[in-house]
């Protein structure tokens, strides 16, 4: 399975807030851009070699362009380093198609969306397509102090009382998450997006209130320097020898083993029959899969080896 | 690590993946509750013979309206109580004329004083909620009667229903697996429900909280025939989700909710399929289609032709596929590969292993 890429322009890069540029990417040709859903994001390719995935901010009714906000990360290996002292207007750069991992339901009869810092990006554009569909909703952004609190000040003039801005240096404006995610009713739906620790927080509060899990959508901005996106190259190790075997783009894990003869059961091939479940010791699965439970998923102990690919450069396979 | 699997069943040698269901061995949890049949089925003064999970069963009702059940077999020589009759809450076996209490208890044998200590059947707590009546097969202690579902539905007054019983030669969870998987009306519903081709493509599919959940949603397009009769909005575009839910190994509901965007108007149409194990290789199927518009003129006659002719077609897939299973020589050789469709399925099986391990807990 390989990743359709497009080349983008880079129509502008504002200062907007401390420490966060946006970024516009336009069509070369000037017409329309690959549509997109509230919630996407896009993998950029960057031009020293990483891959780093941004999440789309901008309506996704704006058809001409994407805007990508990209905070300046003290542990940055080079993403957002790079964007923030290299990418200049003009440059051109690929990008995946958009990607959603985390879109509005339609049916919500009210929704609350919950930003943590530079996690308010995919909720920005969820804002737009809510408010552009008259539906009920409620925006809460989370931010250190308000010269780092990027995009609040035009959220704030056009979503009007929907929207409230918390500040971690003014504990009057501090979020009441436990009071305010105190009681589910049924039809609302809860999006958080931010960083671990925060998002972290948001769910306890949510879990507290009785919040059922299908009505709480969570995107994770992680900041782990060794991450590999997208469909990139990634080595596999079998436990028991010790062999180390590199699965390539376009290849799966299963696939990969096979032709070092290392072999797993396998019968459906497309991630749904779990025959090819393998343990995993060591490394993050990235999850691809329509067989896991959301507890085995997270425990990151098992992958099912004909579809799924990894988050860290290696993975240690129970083999 | 190997495949998910649970010790206490039996393994395919092969290492191949193989259908799952052995006829000699039982997969279905004992707490759970679980449809015995409709409550008026159990009428004054008669007794109702059934087998549910591999139990012969006896039902009756005693004089203050209470259903009861109890193993449907004498324990003298084996005669089936429901051979006999209804006195006084208790039941006569037509040989010589033991007679039980509503506790399975022995209280009379004509010809002596004494009734053995050891003369005693398995009585089951019976609830009957609604239209229908629902059993608990494993420790009376852990009966809870909150957990008996409601299906308010069945009893609102903007809300009309049919319901029918049905006796399939298959082993239940082919039939939650059928309902799970929509992609086969095209073929299996061809002359019938075949015209739906919404589930051309795959639904989305989770399995969370110990329920299976598939997700389709049709947004601004004209309804399908099925469910625009009685509604009639012709070709309007409107908005619909599709949400089939196997709750649990017992039940399973299919609702589809129309929403028209010029008036906001919502409205809904249920399939629930409820299924309780016969024996190993057949089970009981009780249909339910409801909707909450179209009360006038009574639609009921309709839901039953349209229930019986597809489910027929379903039926007939699932016992061909059973006689088959039955005559093997090695039922769990039979190999299997699963396509993107059978998420929801193969999720299913999850969810009983889930129930069953709670048995053990």
């Amino acid at each position: 399975m390989s990743t359709v890429c497009i080349e983008v322009l880079v129509a502008g890069i504002r200062h907007e807030a401390d420490g966060i540029l946006s970024v516009e990417l336009t069509n070369p040709n000037g017409g329309d851009l690959p549509p997109f859903t509230a919630g996407s994001h896009l993998d950029v390719y960057l031009p020293n070699g990483i891959i780093r995935p941004y999440s789309i901010c901008n309506s996704e009714r704006e058809r001409h362009r994407y805007v990508l906000g990209v905070l300046k990360s003290e542990a940055s290996r080079g993403g957002s380093a790079w964007v923030h002292s290299r990418l200049a207007c003009g440059d051109r750069v690929t990008v995946a198609m958009p990607r959603n991992m985390f879109s509005l339901v339609d049916s919500a009869q009210h929704s609350i969306l919950v930003a943590g810092g530079i996690g308010v990006t995919p909720l920005i554009s969820m804002s737009h397509k809510l408010r552009n569909g008259n539906k009920s909703f409620e925006f809460r952004y989370c931010a250190r102090s308000y010269t780092r609190a990027a995009f609040a000040r035009t959220l704030q003039s056009e979503l009007g009382p929907n929207f409230r801005l918390h500040l971690d240096d003014n504990p009057a404006t501090a979020f009441d998450a436990r009071a305010d995610l105190g009681h589910w009713n049924a039809g609302y739906h809860l999006y958080v997006c931010g960083p671990a620790g925060f998002i972290e927080w948001v769910l306890q509060a949510a879990n507290a209130g009785g919040w059922p899990s299908e009505n709480v959508h969570v995107e994770l901005f992680t900041p782990l320097s060794n991450i590999v996106v997208g469909d990139q190259p990634f080595d596999v190790v079998v436990a028991s020898s010790g062999l180390r075997i590199r699965v390539e783009s376009g290849s799966t894990i299963l696939e990969a083993l096979a032709s070092a003869h290392v072999h797993i059961p396998f019968s459906c091939e497309q991630g749904v029959c779990g025959t090819c479940l393998t343990g995993v010791i060591d490394g993050t699965p990235d999850h691809r899969d329509g067989f896991l439970s959301e507890d085995e998923r997270r425990s990151g102990k098992c992958i099912i080896t004909c579809c799924s690919r990894s988050k860290s450069v290696s993975l240690t396979l129970d083999l | 690590m190997s495949n998910v699997d649970n010790e206490t069943t039996r393994k395919p040698t092969s290492g191949r993946l193989g259908q799952p269901y052995h006829p000699e061995d039982p997969n279905y949890p004992l707490r759970l509750w679980w449809i015995a049949g409709y409550a008026e089925e159990v009428s004054d003064g008669k007794l109702l013979a059934r087998k549910l999970l591999n139990k012969n069963l006896v039902f009756y009702r005693k004089s203050n309206g209470q259903i009861v059940a109890i193993e449907d077999r004498c324990i003298h020589r084996g005669a089936p109580l429901s051979l006999g009759w209804l006195d006084n809450d208790q039941i006569v076996c037509v040989y010589h004329g033991f007679r039980y209490d509503a506790d399975g208890k022995l209280v009379e044998i004509p010809t002596q004083e004494k009734c053995p200590r050891a003369a005693k059947l398995d009585a089951f707590k019976v609830v009957a909620r609604g239209p229908f009546m629902w059993i608990w097969m494993g420790d009376p202690a852990d009966a809870n009667e909150d957990d008996v579902p409601e299906f308010a539905w069945l009893h609102d007054e903007k809300w009309v229903f049919a319901s029918e019983h049905m006796l399939v030669k298959s082993n239940y969870m082919l039939l939650k697996e059928n309902v799970l998987d929509l992609t086969h009306f095209p073929f299996a519903h061809k002359s019938t429900f075949g015209t739906l081709d919404d589930y051309a493509s795959a639904a989305k599919f989770s399995y969370q909280d110990n329920v299976v959940t598939f997700q389709k949603d049709f947004l601004n397009q004209p309804l399908s025939k099925i469910y625009d009769r009685d509604l009639n909005l012709g070709g309007k575009p409107v908005d619909r989700t599709d949400l089939g839910k196997s709750m649990s190994p017992a039940e399973h509901r299919f609702v589809t909710t129309i929403k028209d965007p010029e008036n906001g108007n919502e409205y809904q149409f249920r399939f629930q399929h409820l299924t309780t194990p016969e024996t190993n290789v057949t089970h009981h199927y009780w249909w339910v289609i409801s909707r909450n518009y179209g009360l006038d003129p009574d639609p009921r006659d309709w839901f039953k032709q349209i229930a019986n002719e597809a489910f027929s077609e379903d039926k007939a897939i699932l016992e061909a596929i059973q006689a088959r299973i039955n005559e093997a020589v090695s039922p769990l050789e039979m190999p299997e590969v699963s396509a993107v469709a059978d998420q929801g399925g193969l999720m299913a099986r999850r969810q009983l292993k889930d129930f069953m391990s709670r048995d053990h807990a």
